[in-house]
């Protein structure tokens, strides 16, 4: 049955992650299907309100057409969903491992430690693209039920997706990196957790708050979904960054992971 | 190659806190191998060592002839481990743990791991999370079995396991070195030792003490002696008896060890009114350290 460290782990994580897919699918139907309801009331009380509150919640006008919606409402909103499923998987699969003792009965076995990182890497990668398809297929379904699929552009929703994948694997990534580095389940999840956090504060906060602006630059939200990918389609550059923080984390945790002790249950 | 483990000058130490100091030893091959000590001496240190899952801080490792961290793969496809609570994927049948393992040692015998399952009496269809630590400590024995290795490490594999399949156990670990293979295992303890090692090595406080043979060690371990009699005269007697130490008294007892002929303990305990005599093997650190004395008074 398992062939692999890669398939192993697939196996391992299918009902979880699933079960996060069918949540985050099922979020997302409920949330679209509340868009007739906000299109009517929420925009035009919008239009009463200041500027600074309009950067959080969105111009009135986006809550006028489904794409608009689906980017404040999906996109910006879900990030949190797939962000907690993918700090708690990359704190998982390699430090929740070594903190209950099973990574050293793998370790035993002859596979190098470099194939154990890279499969599980791997695996994780797959799984979270598995969840954001819950996210793509609940939406669009979600635009069937309420009649506007033919006003969405899936095109570009399809790249807005790709980009919450992109985001949740960088911060998976640094958990899992923070994982290989430490061996210890609770640094990696709460450091993690802690960047998450405090960097999407920085992002949101820096449009209002000046003194952030400069420190934003190395908050990865900020090449998440700005600008808009469903109103200007995808920026290649922000793909390129979001990637290269992944890689970042994936190579420095493989490096350190290959020497360094195992800890001792 | 003669020696299937080989240690030289290792050290680990952990920050300011000591791990294990300049140990050196052999392991030779188509024996086993007893490495010994109270809990918190550096035993486990040491096998992660062997294991390749920790570095030295200083010395080399050589097992089975080759560099372990260099050649960590190739050499651990001939070993097989096993700890003492081994921690296995608890929602997975034993079956399919054993496959796992099995496909990525490439390796996988169906048949004989049903021989093992049979022998040591152990249901491999039954989720792990779902059996108990005994059960549990019988997949992680087959996993370390079911390759037939050239070598096994065995970190306390005994315990959690019942008298009956520790007989099989034991079995089973002469056989392998029947079969030229060889065995290393750490244990806290003696009768274990006694029963299945030819040759035993005493770790404390993360430095080799002792490093010789059993039957050797065997002929020096003092026993546990408790007599029913507090009779001055007695204890005198005793006090005056070559072989006789660690001498106390309770309000109904007298207590010591002894190292000496049994007759001549026997000859002066028979003149005393003596109410209750037990003798047992000391515990395994006076054994060794009673051993170590000994050598350092030579």
């Amino acid at each position: 049955m398992f062939k692999s460290i890669f398939t192993k782990t697939l196996f391992d994580k299918r009902w979880s992650t699933l079960i996060w897919a069918i949540a985050i699918a099922i979020f997302c139907i409920l949330v679209v299907l509340l868009f007739p309801t906000f299109k009517e009331t929420f925009g035009k009380a919008l239009q009463d309100t200041p500027e600074n509150l309009r950067s959080l919640l969105g111009e009135a006008a986006d809550y006028q057409n489904i794409n608009g919606y689906i980017d404040i409402q999906v996109i910006n909103q879900m990030i949190f969903l797939t962000l907690i499923m993918g700090v708690i998987l990359g704190t998982n699969l390699l430090a929740g491992e070594e903190s209950d003792g099973r990574l050293q009965s793998l370790l035993a076995q002859p596979v190098s430690r470099s194939k154990i990182y890279w499969h599980k890497f791997l695996a994780m990668s797959l799984l979270l693209f598995l969840t954001s398809l819950g996210l793509f297929a609940g939406t669009l379904l979600a635009t069937l039920i309420i009649g506007e699929a033919n006003n969405l552009n899936i095109g570009r929703f399809f790249q807005a997706t790709l980009m919450v994948l992109l985001i949740t694997l960088a911060y998976a990534s640094l958990a899992f990196c923070l994982g290989a580095l430490s061996g210890r389940k609770g640094v990696a999840g709460v450091v993690a957790g802690f960047l998450a956090f405090t960097t999407f504060m920085i992002t949101t906060l820096a449009s209002t708050a000046k003194v952030l602006s400069s420190v934003n630059y190395i908050s990865p939200f900020k090449y998440f979904n700005s600008p808009s990918v469903i109103k200007n389609g995808i920026d290649l550059k922000n793909v390129m960054i979001l990637i290269s923080i992944t890689a970042l984390c994936a190579i420095v945790g493989w490096i350190v992971f290959r020497q360094r002790d195992v800890y001792q249950k | 190659m003669n020696s299937v483990i080989e240690l030289t000058a290792l050290t680990k130490t952990f920050g300011k806190s000591r791990g294990v100091s300049n140990i050196s030893l052999k392991v030779p091959k188509g024996t086993i191998y007893g490495f010994l000590g109270p809990n918190g001496a550096g035993k486990s240190t040491t096998i992660n060592m062997i294991m390749g899952l920790s570095s030295p801080t200083s010395g080399e490792i050589r097992v089975l002839g080759k560099d372990i961290k260099s050649h960590g793969i190739e050499t651990r496809k001939d070993i097989g481990f096993l700890s003492s609570d081994m921690s296995l994927d608890g929602h997975l049948t034993g079956w399919q743990q054993l496959e796992y393992f099995g496909q990525l040692r490439g390796d996988f015998n169906k048949k004989y791991i049903e021989e093992l399952a049979n022998r040591f009496d152990c249901n491999l269809s039954r989720k792990q999370k779902t059996l108990s630590r005994g059960n549990r400590q019988k997949v992680a024995l087959i996993q370390a079995l079911m390759h037939r290795p050239k070598l096994l490490i065995l970190d306390e594999p005994t315990s959690g396991l019942d008298p009956l399949v520790q007989a099989e156990f034991n079995q089973t670990i002469l056989e392998h070195r029947a079969s030229g293979n060889s065995t290393f295992i750490s244990s806290h303890v003696l009768s274990e030792v006694q029963e299945l090692c030819d040759h035993v090595a005493f770790i404390r406080e993360g430095k080799l003490v002792v490093d010789t043979t059993v039957k050797t060690l065997i002929k020096s371990a003092p026993k546990q002696v408790r007599l029913g009699s507090t009779d001055p005269k007695l204890i005198k007697a005793l006090e005056k008896l070559p072989g006789v130490a660690n001498l106390t008294t309770t309000r109904h007892r007298c207590n010591f060890t002894y190292k000496g002929e049994s007759n001549t303990l026997i000859k002066t305990m028979g003149m005393f009114d003596i109410s209750d005599v037990s003798v047992e093997d000391a515990d395994l650190e006076s054994t060794f350290l009673s051993f170590y004395e000994e050598k350092e008074n030579v």
